[in-house]
């Protein structure tokens, strides 16, 4: 890049600084780091597919003993790992000691999940009380991630304590409780979960975006579906205009687009969806008319807002 | 041929590269600060996801209207209407280019990529209805899809514009290659890929705002033809898939290609230090691998899966250790170490998509209850229990 040569004339750039940069941009430096990272991410997964897979297939009236002893013996293992190299606990991000140590914590918590599924087949241990174990695991693995600062462990926490939520409403066998009214529980819960825990209390902060993530798309997924599936029920799609709002809000105040992004996308598909649904907007001159004054409203809000939005760096 | 100033296109790549550089702690901020004052003021450039929301809602405005003066002026927008419509679309995204200074800000990619749209299917809908044989409907619908988006790339630079083109064109050979068996339409895509392969290394001195993603656009088409040439990739991801006898010389020959193509790739990528051709080689390598039993017919087994997990698992963390191993953690040009850091908004997708995946692999699977299942319970679905059946 001859602009490299150009700011270290101008003493912009140090010699040695320049060098590097140069080396980079002129292709004789390449960094590998993210794509090693994927790699390892990938086979990992492949393992806990690939596990879970032949369990199922070829181990579940075969040798349970041994079965279970391995994974009790990966889960150790992975344990044992993690505690003799993890750093010590603390409150701000802490950097993995080595490149797998957040993927060998991951594979021990995947390794639980296979342990118990594997047993309950095969000796029906908890049956109806099946939620406990979904329950405690969650549990478990929220301990785990905090402690070691696992980003993909906290994310199967959450979607462990999805799987509780999802349990316990199937066994409430109310026709009206039915699958979108445990996503908005569930999408509450946890948005509430992650602003108690990194917000007020200020426990892990950097965890915030596993939580609303997770937390912002069930619920408003589920706000959504209920628009659309209550024929456009009002009280669905304020909720989701509030939601979406403090979405947009939080975006604002944070300098992070993405929640912004979701707020309007959310709020846009929902308001939309309920005013088609409702028979507002019935000929196809309406219609054309709604989208050509809605989109370039938006257009014009989100070019106004974008300078608070943008990070550059 | 490119509208905007070949030195803004410059300055912008340098300072869009500066930032980088100071994401990734190589250059501090009063440094980046000092490189944007001489840079001095450029083209207006949105983030990726601003760029998208821009894209998207640039797209729907420009759709309405075109729908409203339609619909007020002949009742119905019809393919000619459509059709008359392409031009002032693209002059208006020409325009508002020049005359606001936008550098990829989305608004007017969307109505670029609109006008490009409104002239094809606006093509498709006079040809609807009359009897002209598909292969010629896919010719005058596709060309014109393809020498427009290839129009855009060469004057605005976007770089999916070249993808859309390209997909386009193998469309429109597919429909023409109908008539041929599967194996042999495929081999005869695969060399039209190579053929444009070829072609692009014509393409000298390619400046520095475009060299990363014409190598991307290179990469994709060699990783295209090996995925062309394999004809097992339809069994590849269905497990249950019955095995198919092998047979002929077009079924070995492409055998061996799709083993020794990215093997060469590869090779050569690692040599001449091109990080897009050594990622699809090793993919194409990686799928290559995983095709030899469907390409022979032999049975698959349930622990395939968790045996190239641990071979990826080892060699990633090989390769790290060999990099790190080396004078200041580099060998042979390449390093283990991380050098580029992306915008913040850039990599929330990703850790969004990773951690969605990990949680969908790990988590417990739910034992459905003997009374009723519940859609949101997943049903013991086949990602629950460590990707263990419905049953785990």
């Amino acid at each position: 890049m001859d602009l490299i040569a150009e700011w270290r004339s101008k003493g912009l750039l140090g010699p040695t600084q320049a060098e590097l940069l140069a080396d980079l941009e002129g292709g004789r430096l390449v960094s590998l780091s993210s794509e090693l990272r994927a790699l390892l991410y990938a086979g990992v997964l492949l393992v806990v597919l690939g596990f879970g897979k032949t369990l199922n297939e070829h181990f579940l009236r075969l040798w349970p003993l041994a079965v279970g002893g391995a994974l009790v013996a990966v889960i150790v293992a992975c344990g044992a790992y993690c505690f003799s190299r993890g750093a010590p606990f603390a409150n701000e991000e802490v950097l993995s000691p080595t490149p797998a140590f957040d993927y060998v914590l991951y594979f021990g918590c995947a390794a639980w999940g296979l342990l118990w599924g594997y047993l309950e087949n095969v000796l029906q241990l908890l049956g109806d009380r099946w939620s406990y174990y979904l329950l405690f695991s969650a549990a478990l693995f929220f301990v785990l991630a905090y402690r070691f600062d696992n980003r993909l462990v906290l994310a199967t926490a959450i979607g462990t304590l999805g799987g509780w939520f999802g349990w316990e409403v199937s066994q409430l066998g109310m026709p009206f409780f039915r699958a979108q009214s445990a996503g908005l529980a569930y999408g509450a819960t946890v948005l509430v979960l992650g602003a108690v825990l990194t917000e007020w209390v200020e426990f892990k902060r950097h965890f915030r975006d596993v939580f609303y993530n997770a937390g912002l798309h069930v619920l408003a997924g589920s706000l959504l579906w209920s628009v659309v599936d209550s024929k456009g029920a009002t009280a669905y799609l304020l909720a989701l205009l509030v939601l979406s709002a403090t979405a947009g809000g939080y975006g604002l105040r944070r300098r992070s687009f993405q929640y912004f992004l979701y707020g309007t996308v959310y709020a846009y598909v929902g308001l939309s969806s309920f005013l088609l649904i409702q028979g507002y907007v019935d000929d196809a001159l309406e219609g054309a008319l709604y989208f050509l004054v809605s989109s370039v409203a938006l257009a014009v809000l989100i070019f106004k807002l974008r300078p608070r939005l943008e990070q550059h760096r | 041929m490119r509208v905007f100033g070949k030195e803004a296109e410059r300055r912008v790549h340098g300072i869009e590269t500066a930032r980088n550089w100071r994401r990734a702690g190589l250059i501090d901020e009063a440094q980046l600060l000092a490189l944007e004052t001489d840079v001095g003021p450029l083209p207006a450039r949105a983030g990726f996801a601003i760029r998208g929301l821009f894209f998207f809602f640039g797209v729907v405005a420009a759709v309405a209207l075109v729908a409203v003066v339609g619909l007020l002026w002949t009742a119905k927008v019809s393919g000619a209407f459509a059709i008359g419509c392409s031009l002032p679309c693209y002059l208006l995204a020409e325009r508002t280019i020049r005359s606001h200074r936008l550098y990829r800000f989305g608004v007017e990619e969307g109505i670029a990529c609109l006008a490009v749209a409104f002239l094809s299917g606006g093509i498709a809908a006079l040809l609807e209805g009359r009897s002209v044989a598909p292969s010629l409907v896919a010719w005058l619908v596709g060309l014109p899809a393809v020498v427009g988006l290839g129009w855009l790339y060469l004057r605005m630079g976007y770089l999916y514009a070249l993808f859309a083109a390209l997909a386009a064109l193998t469309g429109v050979l597919s429909v023409n290659l109908r008539s041929l068996p599967s194996p042999e339409s495929r081999a005869l895509l695969a060399v039209l890929w190579a053929g444009l392969l070829g072609l692009s290394t014509f393409r000298r001195a390619v400046p520095d705002h475009d060299r990363r993603g014409w190598s991307v656009f290179q990469a994709s088409l060699f990783g295209g033809v090996c995925l062309l040439l394999n004809q097992r990739l339809h069994v590849l991801l269905d497990l249950d898939a019955k095995p198919e006898p092998p047979g002929g010389v077009l079924f070995y020959g492409t055998f061996v290609a799709i083993l020794v193509l990215p093997v060469t790739a590869v090779r050569w990528a690692v040599l001449r230090k091109q990080k897009a051709f050594l990622v699809v080689g090793f993919l194409a390598l990686v799928v290559a691998l995983s095709s030899v039993k469907p390409y022979f017919g032999l049975a698959r087994n349930p622990w395939d899966p968790a045996i190239l997990g641990a071979a990826l698992v080892g060699l990633a963390l090989f390769l790290r250790r060999y990099l790190e191993a080396g004078d200041e953690g580099r060998r042979h040009g390449w390093t283990a170490r991380a050098l580029r850091a992306a915008r913040p908004e850039e990599q929330a997708p990703a850790a969004l998509l990773t951690q969605l995946a990990a949680a969908s692999v790990a988590t417990p699977g739910v034992r459905a209850p003997a009374a009723e299942r519940d859609p949101f319970s997943g049903q013991g679905g086949s990602s629950g229990g460590g990707g263990a059946s419905g049953t785990f």
